[in-house]
């Protein structure tokens, strides 16, 4: 088993939650399917898809941050969580972006319900992603460490909470922007 | 009764053999790519916000689930069990977005 059982306990804890989440907004969007349809053509698919092709990419280096753990390159594994923590950080800025555009333009949470949804549920997957950036920090700090080098398992483990944060989006990038 | 494997099939497989890990997930990367471009492009094109069309845009996102799951979280070594709840997780969130649309 790639990781330790208990980070797979917090990965299938967090994914049922955020299921918990689209079942509640789809739910909701049952219930007023003109208004959710009206709000979503404000949203910009162009910054929901970078960031989706950004937080793939991140995932892509994490793997191969892992591959270079297992082969002991911890320089290398070092240079792929830079790369990874990069993207971190531009879908953060995108998200930021995203926000100042919305709230420019008067829309917050309390504009509708859509809006407060897509506040809520982008807000808790950004603090994921923050998360998800501090574990990449502390792999970064450790595989550049001769003293310290961490056990493989840890890495494991530390990498399937940020492919978690990847899913997580995978489902409401569609979710808030396509359908 | 054990058919002969065309030359082509078997040549295509080996070749898939001799795929390393490093190799096979930035395959998958650009799989997702492409899922993801794809989807995309369809549900702009698409006035009607249907069903159908759902049902099809929430397929894909259940592929690319599926392929992160299994090459970049690795569930492909997990026992079976994981991979189960794993993929429950994918055909329930599937059941809940289609149903209710």
């Amino acid at each position: 088993m790639p990781g330790e059982v208990g980070v797979w306990v917090l990965v299938l804890g967090e994914m049922s939650m955020f299921g918990v989440f689209f079942a509640i907004f789809m739910d909701a969007r049952a219930g007023d399917r003109e208004l959710f349809a009206r709000s979503q053509q404000h949203l910009n698919i162009t910054i929901g898809l970078v960031n989706t092709i950004i937080l793939l990419a991140s995932s892509l280096f994490v793997v191969q941050a892992v591959q270079a753990v297992r082969a002991s390159g911890f320089g290398r594994a070092s240079k792929f969580f830079t790369l990874g923590l990069l993207c971190g950080l531009g879908f953060m800025g995108g998200k930021v972006l995203e926000y100042s555009e919305k709230l420019h333009a008067g829309i917050s949470p309390a504009t509708d319900a859509f809006y407060m949804y897509y506040y809520v549920l982008t807000g808790i997957h950004a603090l994921h992603v923050a998360v998800g950036m501090c574990v990449l920090a502390f792999l970064r700090k450790m595989t550049r460490n001769p003293a310290r080098h961490p056990k493989t398992t840890t890495v494991e483990a530390c990498a399937s909470y940020w492919h978690m944060v990847d899913i997580l989006w995978i489902v409401l990038f569609p979710l808030l922007y396509l359908i | 009764m054990d058919r002969p494997v065309p030359a082509a099939l078997s040549h295509l497989s080996s070749r898939l053999r001799a795929v390393t890990p490093g190799q096979l997930v930035r395959l998958v990367f650009v799989g997702l790519l492409l899922l993801t471009a794809g989807s995309s492009w369809f549900a702009e094109s698409e006035s009607a916000r249907g069903v159908a069309t759902t049902a099809f845009i929430m397929t894909v996102v259940a592929a690319k689930l599926h392929l992160v799951g299994m090459h970049f979280m690795e569930l492909r070594h997990a026992p079976f069990a994981l991979k189960l709840a794993f993929h429950g997780w994918i055909v329930v969130v599937w059941g809940l977005i289609v149903g209710f649309s």
